[in-house]
């Protein structure tokens, strides 16, 4: 039986099979942010221990920097630490850092595409769990924590167990407005905020074939969310169009060499999997969770759930606890509820096509009254091409704020937060109760979703607007 | 790495599914360049209100004040991959979790740490809970990593399965990064190999 793209990916990177399933993975590629670097380089340093391979990790400021206009760093006092030691540590071992002044600064996952850091046929390690994100430029990737972080940078290698396969494929036409950020809310939705436990996730189909390789970085973002830390795509002529050129991709003879291992690692893969998931996209309304879990979502055209139709007590508990903290009732729709807040921007969508996509929204309205309205781009050559396309200047005057790069609001460790009890509609990933701020109430959404919902004051269905 | 052999404690029951672990450590404390410290941290927007003690939250139940097992919901700990929430719950004094299931990313920063995470079915883990909630935390738990056991103070043992290495790296308090860098010779081997293959891979030291 042929392999999937799974097995090739995952078996050319064994160096040796270690006890119980464990297989001992090299590491072609490593990130580290600003939350885990002073703590792992600290403690592979008290361990005398050295960096392998400094050339084959980079480092990134993206957490606990500012984002506020003309920043210098970070404005959490008690960051400056973490960043000063991030320069001395990245200084010392010979890693390449972004900082906030680099011209390629950004958002880790953002700049790892947007370098060539990420390439087809790569094993990219970060010590974020979205790390999947790069997944859809066909690189095998998943997150890891500090103590992993200091393995790879002693090692190059990561221990771990090849996990099952979901293979999920989307085809069909989308509908007008309907992009991949309501495509993947809407898979988890289904499979349930663990229902990837164990699985990585490949996506395939001609609905994600028709996405451009940046919305495929949203659809594969958020697998996590759905318990599969790793997601995938194989690779196709799109994602070497995108690729081209970049600083850290392969050029001349080696780019052509590149190109044709990739080719033939992403042809004749079995399309099949442990389980198989198929999703006709032409029935996918916009997306909005309800909850305070990203699997507790709805199309925007439903009522929020009922808790006293879920089978297991506990779950009606859980049920009720999301519809408490959000301040909803069952049965009501969130059309039409008030926000305070609304941020575009993270890991999941701050690319351009995404600014592009909500400042066509505007169309020279304004930000409502009482609404608190953020775009942050996910990176400084996001922001300079949003600004030469004259969006920073459409989003500044609709009354939105426009920010310099970073996780902002969605990490929500830099400052940039939604003030207790009020309702933010956020691009992001995460709507835990206080993920954004104290009693913070979010709701995830598109981008589209996000900038109607800054115009109107409240929430909004685009596909009636 | 702290070694792992028994412990026979005071449990916390948290059988709540989905606790995720921004609940469990908050931004307020992530920002640490220690590993130390953090307990104070665990759970803190449920254990207090306004800086005021939450009297409900079973962490301040007076009973409940020194846990050395948490027992918890399914998918457990689900969300970011930050260790904190490990280095949290051990700074607390907790030595194991006992759930359904875990958050992949705490599943394994666990097992890195010393901190023993223990799989059993959820009608196990809820009856554990229970048991220990009905008796305000009297029936202490033992668990046993050597046997591969959970028992609760006058009932059954419960068996629980680990990967053999798992076990063993805990019951040692083995590093991993050590054992790897034993294999030095098995990675030139496949860079050696992988560098024809693939030379795009293996970048200048000055890139």
């Amino acid at each position: 039986m042929a392999d999937t793209y799974l097995d090739r990916l995952w078996n050319t990177h064994v160096i040796d099979h270690l006890e119980d399933g464990v297989d001992l993975i090299h590491v072609d590629r490593h990130l580290v942010h600003d939350l885990h670097c002073a703590i792992a380089f600290s403690t592979l340093e008290a361990h005398g221990r050295t960096v392998k391979h400094p050339e084959l990790t980079w480092a990134v400021a993206d957490h606990l920097v500012s984002t506020r206009p003309g920043r210098t760093g970070t404005t959490v006092s008690a960051a400056v630490e973490l960043l000063d030691k991030m320069h001395d540590h990245t200084a010392r071992w010979g890693v390449r850092m972004f900082g906030v002044n680099d011209e390629a600064h950004g958002i880790i996952h953002i700049v790892s595409a947007e370098q060539g850091i990420a390439l087809p046929g790569t094993t990219v390690l970060a010590c974020d769990s979205h790390a999947c994100t790069v997944g859809a430029l066909g690189t095998l990737s998943w997150g890891i924590g500090t103590s992993e972080t200091e393995h790879i940078l002693a090692t190059q290698t990561i221990r771990a167990s090849k996990p099952k396969l979901i293979r999920v494929e989307l085809n069909g036409d989308l509908p007008a407005g309907i992009g991949a950020k309501d495509l993947i809310l809407h898979l988890i939705g289904q499979i349930g905020a663990g229902g990837g436990h164990g699985h990585a996730i490949e996506f395939d189909g001609t609905a994600v074939r028709a996405l451009s390789v940046e919305d495929r970085m949203t659809l594969c973002n958020m697998t996590m969310e759905a318990g599969s830390e790793i997601a995938m795509i194989r690779p196709d002529e799109k994602v070497y169009e995108y690729l081209r050129g970049r600083p850290l991709a392969p050029k001349g003879a080696d780019w052509d060499h590149a190109v044709t291992h990739w080719r033939d690692l992403a042809a004749g893969c079995a399309e099949t999997g442990d389980r198989v998931v198929r999703i006709d996209v032409a029935e996918v309304a916009p997306q909005m969770t309800w909850g305070t879990m990203p699997s507790q979502v709805i199309g925007l055209d439903q009522a929020v759930p009922d808790p006293s139709t879920a089978t297991e007590p506990r779950l009606r508990m859980q049920m009720q606890r999301a519809l408490d903290y959000m301040g909803l009732k069952p049965g009501e729709t969130l059309v039409g509820l008030p926000v305070q807040q609304v941020f575009i921007g993270s890991c999941t969508n701050s690319r351009i096509d995404d600014l592009r996509r909500a400042a066509k929204r505007l169309d020279g309205r304004k930000v409502a009254k009482g609404v608190r309205a953020i775009v942050v781009p996910g990176s400084r050559h996001i922001r300079q091409q949003a600004e030469a396309e004259g969006l920073a200047d459409q989003f500044l005057a609709a009354g939105f704020e426009w920010h310099e790069a970073g996780c902002s609001m969605c990490a929500a460790i830099n400052g940039d937060l939604v003030e207790p009890g009020q309702r933010c509609v956020s691009t992001s990933n995460r709507n835990f109760e206080g993920r954004q701020g104290l009693r913070a109430r979010t709701h995830l959404a598109s981008p589209e979703l996000a900038a109607a919902a800054a115009l109107a004051g409240h929430i909004v269905n685009i596909s009636e607007a | 790495m702290q070694p792992f052999r028994s412990i026979h404690g005071i449990a916390l029951p948290m059988m709540v599914p989905d606790i995720d672990t921004d609940q469990m450590i908050n931004r307020d404390f992530l920002i640490t360049t220690a590993r130390k410290g953090l307990g104070r941290g665990l759970f803190h927007d449920l254990r207090y209100r306004d800086g005021v003690e939450v009297p409900d939250f079973v962490m301040n139940k007076p009973w409940f004040r020194a846990p050395e097992v948490l027992i918890g919901g399914p998918n457990f700990a689900t969300g970011s991959s930050r260790e904190h929430a490990v280095w949290a719950v051990q700074d607390y004094g907790i030595r194991c979790v006992i759930a359904p299931s875990f958050g992949v990313h705490f599943f394994r920063n666990a097992l890195k740490n010393g901190l023993l995470p223990v799989v059993l079915p959820e009608a196990d883990v809820a009856a554990l809970a229970n048991a220990v909630h009905d008796s305000h935390g009297t029936r202490l738990v033992a668990v046993d990593l050597t046997t591969q056991t959970v028992t609760l103070d006058g009932a059954t043992p419960l068996g629980f399965d680990i990967e053999p290495e798992a076990k063993v790296a805990l019951l040692k308090g083995l590093d991993d990064i050590g054992r790897t860098l034993l294999r030095s010779a098995s990675l030139s081997d496949f860079q050696n190999k992988d560098r024809v293959q693939r030379p795009w891979v293996y970048l200048d030291a000055k890139h």
